[in-house]
């Protein structure tokens, strides 16, 4: 027995909204993850989201193909990130407080180690943070994370082995 | 890769995967696509015909759908909010149901816990049957992969057939907003031959991957593989055969533990049930060399009488959870309240540190007070238990007879001592499993 894939028809080509729904659907949440990661603020990463779907929308006509749309969402996320990082005044650590508590669940969900690493994580600078999350949560590769930040492949290579020893070094003073 | 590379992915992994679902996207207050300019370059006059003809074409074909939508449109109804899912529940749940007596017929129901709605169901056609499921548990209640298998052998009347070996695996995905709102599509895992009957499946947290337990009672043979779920590639395999030991159960009741790295299992070997764990990564490929005994306890022969109170001898379904540190599992009770019933069910936690002495989480009801009329008693069968709850069912049986008679099957959810009706149907149903 085979199933039809059962994914939106393809008879709405041509449709911005059509595709643009259909691709929110299959990207929206990877992609609010990857903006919850670099800005630990869930409201936040889904408003970068929002804003990158509008953007592909408004720009659907001049889309080369409808296979560039995840890359273009991918990197209008990443910049998103950037300038929702460059307008904070402050680092992006949660403050204490009853309202920032985890709930039980996603205590139960994460162990004490994996929170003290997130806690290291969000302390570095945006760049290293960035490549961090593209190499180890992305699985990419220095070549594809380089593409992705814009930057040399040495600079990521870099930034991420920088990254790792200042976790590793916080993660020490911590215990 | 060192280790702290190792704990960066799992803790970002984790963080992920605690964003669940997105706002939906209001494309209608946007402003409208803007067309890319494009090149002007010098045209005939008459190469313009075709497409202001077409244009026209399409103004007018529009037109037209727009008159025959308004004509035949009913009123639209008011979009009704779901009610809110309690903390801690699934919001999705996948049922495996036996639609009749001779074990033939089978569908998989992926329903909404919220408004107690079926979403979408699928019947295995004649000959085939949905035999396993699993969901990604964690944080993703969307995820679902079942198996499908092919019945084996010729049957004697009113005998179930046998449909041991799954020939073909699914991934169910249920995507909110859209129509339709499940997926179902077919994976690239292949049966392996010979294959061994499988007695349980569990995807990990992030979806990638699946462990498969199968054994079989004759050859005494029984493994545990790990697949790719998107490549469909079989990745790991330990296998293990009897040597005199007597199994009364082989591996089953899997769960993913330390993200993707760990599979654990429980397994009878002689009067003993063991959960054991499993590295990934580390080599070896004998079951029971490899893999560690983390937590144990006596299975009696037979249970004489249900306890009164949360004293189980025996706890069913001994799952580990995430963090490897505690053994969750269900132990029926004698319900003291009104009406009394053996239909209650304990959900207990075994900490690893301190494992002789289990905590109660809960002690879970009978859904009612009242049974509905000329039933027997409730039966309650847990299906899955983690840490945010049990899944289970509760049957109603009809006192002409249970074993060939309408049987109704009432799906609950239950966390703490809340337990919420997913639904109920009258259905000749012999089996039914809910999944998260």
């Amino acid at each position: 027995m085979d199933y039809a894939d059962t994914r939106p028809s393809d008879t709405v080509a041509g449709r911005a909204d059509a595709h643009v729904t259909a691709l929110y659907q299959a990207h929206a949440l990877s992609l609010a993850r990857l903006a919850l990661l670099m800005l630990g603020d869930q409201a936040e990463a889904q408003d970068v989201v929002q804003d990158a779907f509008l953007g592909l929308y408004r720009r659907w006509g001049a889309l080369a193909s409808t296979d560039a749309a995840p890359g273009y969402l991918r990197t209008s996320v990443l910049n998103g990130c950037r300038t929702a990082l460059r307008r904070r005044s402050r680092p992006a650590v949660p403050p204490a407080g009853p309202e920032h508590l985890e709930s039980a669940e996603a205590l139960a969900i994460q162990t004490e180690e994996q929170r003290a690493v997130l806690a290291a994580v969000r302390r570095l600078p945006a760049r290293q943070r960035e490549a961090l999350v593209l190499r180890y949560y992305l699985d990419m590769t220095e070549d594809q994370a380089a593409q992705a930040m814009r930057v040399s492949r040495g600079t990521v290579k870099s930034a991420t082995s920088r990254a790792v020893a200042a976790v590793g070094r916080m993660l020490k003073e911590g215990s | 890769m060192s280790s702290l590379e190792d704990e960066i992915r799992d803790a970002l992994r984790s963080e992920a995967g605690r964003l669940r679902e997105v706002r939906p996207l209001s494309l209608e207050s946007a402003p409208r696509p803007v067309l890319a300019p494009r090149r002007r370059q010098a045209r005939p006059p008459w190469t313009w015909l075709a497409p202001a003809t077409a244009a026209a074409l399409v103004i007018v074909l529009a037109i037209a759908l727009a008159i025959v939508r308004m004509e035949q449109s009913a009123p639209v109804s008011p979009v009704v909010p779901a009610p809110p899912v309690p903390t801690g529940f699934p919001r999705y749940y996948l049922g495996l149901a036996q639609l009749r007596n001779d074990g033939t017929g089978t569908r998989v129901v992926v329903g909404d816990v919220a408004t107690g709605k079926t979403l979408a169901a699928y019947n295995a056609p004649a000959g085939e049957a949905f035999v396993t499921a699993s969901g990604a548990g964690g944080t993703d209640d969307r995820t679902f992969v079942v198996a499908e298998a092919t019945a084996q052998g010729n049957p004697p009347p009113h005998a179930s057939p046998y449909y041991p070996y799954p020939r073909a695996w699914y991934l169910l995905r249920v995507l909110p907003g859209s129509t339709p709102r499940v997926t179902m599509t077919r994976l690239a895992i292949q049966p392996s031959n010979p294959e061994l009957p499988i007695t349980d499946v569990t995807l990990s947290a992030d979806g990638r991957y699946l462990a498969v337990a199968a054994g079989e009672g004759l050859t005494l043979r029984a493994d545990i593989r790990v697949y790719s779920v998107s490549t469909g590639q079989l990745l790991r395999t330990w296998s293990m055969v009897s040597a005199g030991t007597l199994i009364a159960r082989y591996p089953g009741n899997l769960s993913w533990v330390n993200g993707d790295r760990t599979v654990a299992f429980d397994i009878y070997l002689g009067s003993r049930e063991q959960v054991r764990t499993v590295s990934v990564t580390a080599p070896g490929a004998a079951l029971l060399t490899v893999s560690h005994v983390v937590w144990s306890q006596y299975v009696p022969a037979v249970i004489s009488s249900f306890p009164k109170s949360g004293t189980a001898p025996w706890c069913g379904l001994p799952t580990l959870t995430p963090d490897g540190r505690t053994v969750l599992c269900s132990a029926p009770y004698l319900y003291a309240g009104k009406p009394p019933s053996a239909a209650a069910t304990e959900w207990l936690a075994y900490s690893l540190s301190a494992p002789a002495r289990p905590r109660v989480l809960a002690l879970i009801p009978p859904p009612g007070p009242k049974l509905p009329k000329g039933m027997r008693p409730y039966e309650w069968g847990t299906a899955r238990v983690s840490a945010s709850g049990v899944i289970g069912f509760y049957g109603f049986y009809e006192p002409r007879g249970a074993a060939s008679g309408p049987v109704t099957i009432s799906e609950y959810i239950a966390r703490g001592t809340t337990v919420r009706q997913l639904g109920t149907g009258v259905i000749p149903v012999m089996e039914m499993r809910v999944i998260w």
